[in-house]
């Protein structure tokens, strides 16, 4: 559905500008819910604004259903849909006002309009606060009004941009309630976020981003099933000999540790029983066995690494 | 450009940013109360010349009464006001009534007030040399009270009421001493006059003679009447011609004067300077604390009005500066609105705002100020058919430079420095803050590099304090030209930046 072919995009001089995006390529399926992650500075804002139509590439191309959208393109852009990381409303309005707004910019009016907005606010449990003005609102109510202003058009695909910033666990459960059933009716989303757990928890598939480039694009499954998980045993010392050889089998890396043994492995949960079999045919007895599965966390360090990102 | 036009998005836009500008009730409250506040307290204080560059010349004030008639179809009192128009170095104000020139001196803010009396001219007409008349003379000058003349004082200002007492007193022997001359030239034909020159011219008689005249002398009344051989239709003739020859003989010998003139100008054969200016006088100190329908209203309204309605770009400034702080202006983009849309979205509301504003204050400047609008001779409604476009054209010219300024800015610091502070310099080259006439000569131009400059000349030209005076409707209607061409072409400036930033 969306196809962003070798994309770069220089902020300033061409020559001497700062390249924030550098030869991207992506595909989104239509109805697919794809995690764009990636460091500070890694140019997921940046490539974002490309695939929204906000800025033209400074080379490559962006096409929705085989169509180059550009900046004149509005019946293009009509069907995108974005709630930016600030929460983009205008505070003198109520919320029912904002989404009014919103929706006449895109031709939206009367009845229809009405009813769409209703809808979109009462299923973001805004609609007892639709007529007060949006600078009384907290900050998970901003988030969620965001989020529906956003929807207001009926975009096919919607770009969610650090949604879920400063707000209660409560209004973030029902931002992901939501957005999941978005997903279910068919909707394509690209979800950006610094918070992996969301991205693990949402998202089947993932794009890390990193120095502008495109680092991994895979499903959850495939990166996690890449990352090595651990298991580890408190029990007596275990020989070196006896260590080696769990290693070995398990194709992992073995550390002792001040009160037993930890084996680093692909799939740690899978090798737990041979493991503890192992041990205690060699008369080692563990008290207690601790499996971590792999982690995006631990992918995303894996892959971005762990230098600080402030520059 | 046309696309929008098709779609009802620039609507919203302006139906939404109307909101936002009048929800905004503490923007709107200064915008709106802070140029009313500045006119009354400038009101209050400032003085009666304020917007009028210092006139160092004297100033005569006549009140005049004067119902009679004098000379050429003229009242007296017309003459000596003609008189004093021929006299350089003053300026004659016509004062309208017995009360208002009594109100005035009283005040203090007049030094001295001539009033000529309703039988004025009657009282000069009766001037005469001969004993029956009414001698008007004393070694100062004019016995003010004999001619119907009275002069209100201020006891605060001694020196300046003996001076215009004195510039009146001047004027008053100019009209009344070449009329009496002229009189009495007249005289010099009557018959009885002659009878008197006659009787007095007594000659010698020669001896062959002395049979005919006894005593050995004759005057010249004896000789007329010998002369005409006893006929008194002839000796009457001789009589005239005698006067006429003495008229004669007295204009050749004075022949640089025509004593028979009655005014200055025809006496002396020569005209006057004609460098003093007339003016009715105008209540220009107002009435109340708040000096209520003072001249000087009908400048400070009008440029507070441009003033403020300049300033208009802090409030549009800082209204698209959020919107981009805020994300709302990505929004915004990501719509099939359009640069255009957005720009006419933006800049209707802002005229209607600007429109308001200014009207308000034209508005308390009628009801609170008592200010003016056009001249008397104009209806109600001719005057606000010629002031709606003005209005207008203001509101638009500052609405334009407001959105370019807009979409300049980056942040309110880049909308003060580039919005606030340009529209007050322009506004003191305009002559907003400080009247132009007390700029030099050589930099007065520059106002019109000013949009404020080109509005202020408009609305002077509709509310000149002088009620009597016709705007030159011309200038109006360049002003409002200029000042559309200024908005235009500002609002094309912004379009052409938020194209650029919609399109990079």
């Amino acid at each position: 559905m969306l196809i962003a072919e070798n994309i770069r995009l220089i902020h300033g001089n061409v020559r001497t500008g700062h390249e924030a995006v550098r030869g991207v390529s992506l595909h989104v399926q239509r109805g697919e819910l794809l995690g764009l992650l990636g460091p500070n500075g890694a140019g997921k804002t940046s490539l974002v604004s490309v695939l929204t139509g906000l800025r033209l590439p400074t080379s490559g191309q962006v096409l929705l259903d085989g169509q180059p959208l550009a900046a004149n393109r509005s019946d293009l852009r009509a069907r995108v849909g974005l709630a930016p990381q600030e929460t983009a409303l205008y505070g003198a309005l109520t919320g029912m006002e904002n989404m009014r707004f919103f929706g006449a910019l895109y031709g939206i009016s009367g009845e229809c309009l009405e009813e769409r907005a209703t809808n979109i606010l009462e299923s973001l449990g805004l609609m007892p606060w639709a007529q007060r003005v949006a600078s009384t609102y907290s900050g998970g109510m901003l988030r969620r009004l965001n989020l529906a202003v956003a929807l207001v058009h009926n975009p096919e695909i919607l770009f969610l941009d650090e949604p879920t910033v400063g707000v209660d666990p409560q209004s973030r459960a029902l931002l992901f309630d939501r957005i999941k059933a978005l997903h279910r009716e068919g909707r394509t989303i690209i979800y950006t976020s610094h918070h992996l757990d969301e991205v693990e928890a949402l998202c089947p598939r993932l794009a890390i981003m990193d120095h502008g480039q495109i680092i991994a694009c895979e499903s959850l499954i495939a990166l996690l099933a890449e990352q090595t998980g651990s298991v580890s045993a408190t029990c007596a010392r275990v020989p070196e000999s006896l260590a080696q050889m769990l290693a070995e089998k398990t194709a992992g890396q073995w550390h002792n540790t001040d009160d037993g043994f930890l084996l680093e492995c692909l799939d740690p949960a899978g090798k737990a029983t041979m493991m503890v079999e192992t041990l205690l045919a060699h008369g080692v007895r563990p008290e207690r066995l601790v499996v971590r599965p792999a982690d995006l966390q631990s992918v995303f360090l894996r892959l971005t690494g762990r230098g600080m990102r402030d520059g | 450009m046309v696309e929008f036009l098709s779609r009802s998005m620039f609507l919203a836009v302006a139906r939404k940013e109307l909101m936002l500008l009048v929800r905004d009730r503490r923007a709107l409250l200064l915008l709106l109360a802070m140029p009313a506040l500045f006119i009354a307290v400038l009101g209050a204080l400032l003085g009666e010349g304020f917007g009028t560059r210092a006139d160092d010349r004297v100033r005569v004030s006549i009140v005049d009464l004067d119902q009679g008639t004098g000379l050429l179809g003229k009242s007296f009192a017309t003459l000596v006001r003609d008189d004093l128009l021929e006299t350089s170095g003053i300026r004659v104000e016509i004062i309208p009534d017995l009360e208002t020139a009594q109100d005035l001196v009283s005040r203090h803010e007049r030094a001295a007030v001539m009033v000529l009396g309703k039988d004025f001219s009657d009282r000069l007409k009766a001037c005469s040399f001969l004993p029956d008349g009414i001698n008007p003379f004393h070694r100062d000058g004019v016995h003010l009270d004999r001619v119907g003349v009275q002069v209100l004082r201020d006891p605060r200002q001694i020196a300046t009421a003996s001076l215009v007492e004195q510039v009146g007193q001047v004027s008053l022997l100019r009209v009344v001493l070449p009329y009496m001359i002229g009189k009495a030239f007249e005289r010099l034909s009557d018959p009885d006059f002659i009878e008197i020159l006659a009787r007095n011219v007594v000659l010698p008689v020669p001896p062959v003679f002395r049979p005919v005249f006894k005593g050995g002398k004759v005057n010249l009344s004896e000789l007329l009447h010998l002369g005409s051989g006893g006929d008194p239709v002839l000796e009457r003739s001789y009589r005239a011609r005698a006067g006429e020859g003495v008229q004669g003989a007295i204009t050749e010998q004075f022949a640089r004067y025509d004593l028979l003139g009655k005014t200055w100008s025809a006496l002396t054969r020569s005209k006057g300077s004609g460098t003093a200016s007339e003016v009715n006088y105008l209540d220009k100190a107002g009435k109340g604390w708040l000096n209520r329908g003072a001249a000087r209203y009908q400048i400070l309204v009008p440029a507070q009005s441009v003033l403020f309605a300049f300033l208009i770009v802090l409030l549009v400034g800082s209204i698209l500066v959020t919107e981009r702080t805020h994300g709302t202006l990505t929004r915004l983009r990501m719509s099939p609105l359009g640069p255009a849309g957005l720009v006419w979205g933006k800049f209707l509301p802002v005229v209607l705002v600007s429109l308001f504003q200014n009207g308000l204050l034209f508005a308390t400047g009628w009801a609170v100020f008592g200010m003016r609008f056009g001249p008397e001779s104009w209806s109600p409604i001719t005057r606000l058919a010629v002031l709606f476009p003005l209005l207008v054209s203001v509101s638009v010219a500052a609405s334009g430079l407001a959105l370019l300024v807009a979409a300049i800015a980056r942040g309110e610091m880049q909308v003060a420095l580039l919005g606030a502070l340009p529209a007050l310099v322009a506004a003191v080259l305009g002559g907003c803050i400080l009247p132009r006439e007390l700029f030099p000569e050589s930099t007065r131009w520059l106002a019109l590099f000013t949009p404020h400059g080109w509005a202020l000349n408009a609305y002077l030209e509709l509310l000149d304090p002088d009620p009597a005076n016709v705007p030159n409707l011309g200038q109006v209607s360049l002003s409002c030209l200029v000042l559309w061409s200024v908005g235009l072409i500002a609002l094309a400036g912004s379009w052409a930046l938020l194209n650029r930033e919609w399109r990079r």
